[in-house]
């Protein structure tokens, strides 16, 4: 019979040997500069201060937390990491009373507004948005002129995290013509490619394009080559693996589904080219997706629905990209009852491992051009609300 | 920033506020950056294995490490060798590994009914080993987090009793107790697991 030591080794290599060589996942380090200090040892008074520094470190850390729990900030906005690894900034498309969508760069923990960007004549509003992994860089469709069948440029919208300027510059990627429509951007993983799902004005198919954020090359390009033209569902979200190959996108593929696709595979049929993911029948995921960038599962808000439609309660979770089985709940309401004029809300961002979320839980209606009811970090079973604007229609982190 | 996004945008449009390109000056010490991810290459998969043995959970592992690894690159200008990084992050990990089980500890008592329908990703990682090694692991998650470090330090890692003391912050002395009563209280409750 082994000793009880034997079986503590045995039994810990087990389950260390369930993480399996080179699955690490990328590291993420602050975009900042890491701090320069002199080497040298630290004097030894100054041990004398490090009860005291504990003391100051414990009330920033629940002062910090308590005013973040107000969605009143109280967390730093300057250069370095936030709880959790979540991004500093966002940018949100805003939509004016008068109608254009401008775009606005956010701090994410207190709100405030860093800049509002207008497109650059003769574009006239921004239409879509997507975040680079950087956390300071974003990716925006401009489209115009007004009055005339409309293009659409892309941008890159910096910002700087040492002054918090911001600066918009075109992307080297050809005009998309009239006719097609920015439906989603994604960028990948390592910042060089740019997916760009398109959704045709006329008696086209959909199509997802990846272009080279660097010099603007197509590099790929798939389409839809079956069904009727014009007719075909067209790409909503999109969101790429960490490594670099898997692009998920919304597609409501039967019904309550979403799709993987495999970048390096040859071909050009975009659902041959994808794994489907179907998932559970109570609750509508389609439109509400992200894929962590671990890839193993999709984070998700959803709401529930019974057989006739009725919402009752929404979820933020993981889901198994494998079988679309719900495999983690962060949190749950439930509306016993149903409650008849809520919506889906969505994911914006997850943590590599999935474990923390930005996410908008709900709408306040049903259909798609609904107001998001707020914004809010779901940690744990926690969900920590964050100051929202309810003009903002569509936001990227 | 970790890629390149755009070097090759043409910068043309000032729409915004006239910023130029001086205005993001390189992102800084690119030695600690590309230090501190070679360190990582090199020993993530360990420890992360180390992460999970201590919480079973995948993920929870992840996040740990991951920010043991940040913390190393915010102090890198502290290290006065940088050849005890290893020995840094692996205490970072050890910590990182303590407060996350307190927090799923609170998570645990504070859950809802409502909110329990998960199953967790440590059920995924426990069923792929087997039913000997699950009644260990599920004693070893249910010894107070000190004496699971102890033994995971001295069986899994093979540590020697001094090194043991310096990644806990204690004298080998505690080590050798803390070790000891660990090994009995598991003895015990690896007789109640069914």
């Amino acid at each position: 019979m082994n000793t009880l030591e034997d079986r503590v080794r045995t039994a810990t290599q087990a389950i260390a040997g369930t993480v399996a060589p080179g699955s690490a996942p990328p590291l993420r380090l602050p975009a900042g500069p890491a701090p320069r200090r002199a080497p040298g040892r630290i004097r030894r008074w100054a041990h004398w201060l490090t009860p005291a520094a504990a003391a100051l470190a414990v009330t920033a850390v629940v002062l910090g937390t308590l005013a973040l729990q107000r969605g009143q900030g109280g967390l730093p906005d300057s250069p370095g990491p936030l709880p959790g690894g979540l991004p500093r900034y966002y940018a949100a498309l805003v939509q004016e009373p008068s109608g254009p969508w401008w775009a606005q760069v956010r701090t994410t923990v207190t709100g405030k507004v860093l800049a509002t960007v207008r497109p650059p004549l003769p574009y006239t509003r921004f239409s879509e948005v997507a975040a680079t992994p950087d956390d300071h860089t974003f990716v925006l469709a401009g489209i115009g002129p007004q009055g005339q069948p409309s293009v659409t440029q892309l941008y890159a919208l910096r910002v700087n995290p040492a002054t918090g300027g911001v600066r918009l510059s075109r992307l080297p990627i050809p005009l998309i013509p009239e006719r097609w429509r920015v439906n989603a951007l994604a960028v990948s993983p390592d910042g060089t490619r740019l997916a760009v799902a398109l959704e045709p004005g006329g008696a086209q198919r959909p199509r997802l394009q990846l272009y080279s954020m660097t010099s603007g090359a197509r590099l790929r390009e798939w389409g839809v080559n079956t069904g009727r033209p014009g007719a075909a569902p067209v790409v909503g979200f999109m969101s790429w693996a960490a490594d670099g190959r898997t692009l998920e996108y919304s597609y409501p593929v039967r019904g309550n589904g979403a799709a993987l696709l495999d970048v390096t595979r040859p071909g050009t049929n975009l659902l041959g080219n994808s794994t489907i993911v179907q998932f559970p029948k109570w609750a509508d995921l389609t439109y509400n997706l992200t894929m962590t960038a671990g890839g193993r599962l999709i984070a998700s808000a959803a709401y529930i629905t019974r057989g006739n439609g009725t919402v009752t309660g929404w979820l933020a979770g993981e889901f198994s990209a494998r079988t679309g089985k719900a495999v983690h709940v962060f949190y749950r309401r439930s509306f016993p009852g149903g409650h008849p004029s809520f919506g889906p809300g969505t994911v914006w961002w997850a943590s590599p491992s999935g474990r923390v979320l930005i996410a908008s839980p709900a709408r306040h209606g049903l259909g798609p051009d609904q107001a998001y009811t707020g914004l809010g970090v779901f940690t744990g079973h926690r969900y920590i609300p964050l100051p929202w604007n309810g003009r903002i229609a569509e936001a990227a982190w | 920033m970790r890629g390149p996004v755009a070097p090759g945008s043409t910068g043309a449009d000032s729409a915004v506020s006239g910023h130029t390109d001086a205005e993001y000056p390189d992102p800084g010490p690119q030695d600690a950056r590309q230090a501190v991810s070679a360190l990582y290459e090199a020993h993530a998969v360990g420890l992360i294995r180390l992460a999970i043995v201590m919480l079973g959970d995948r993920p929870a592992a992840e996040d740990v490490v991951q920010e043991a690894f940040c913390g190393l690159y915010r102090r890198w200008g502290q290290l006065d060798d940088p050849g005890k990084a290893l020995g840094y992050v692996r205490s970072a990990v050890l910590n990182g590994c303590r407060s996350a089980l307190r927090r799923l500890s609170r998570e645990a008592r504070s859950a809802q009914p409502d909110e329990s329908l998960e199953t967790s990703e440590s059920a995924e990682a426990l069923a792929l080993v087997n039913a000997e090694h699950r009644a260990v692991l599920g004693a070893l998650r249910r010894l107070p987090a000190r004496q699971r470090e102890a033994l995971v330090l001295r069986f899994y890692l093979d540590l020697p009793e001094p090194e043991i003391a310096r990644s806990m912050g204690v004298s080998p002395g505690t080590v050798k107790s803390t070790t000891s009563r660990a090994l009995a209280a598991l003895g015990r409750l690896v007789q109640e697991v069914p």
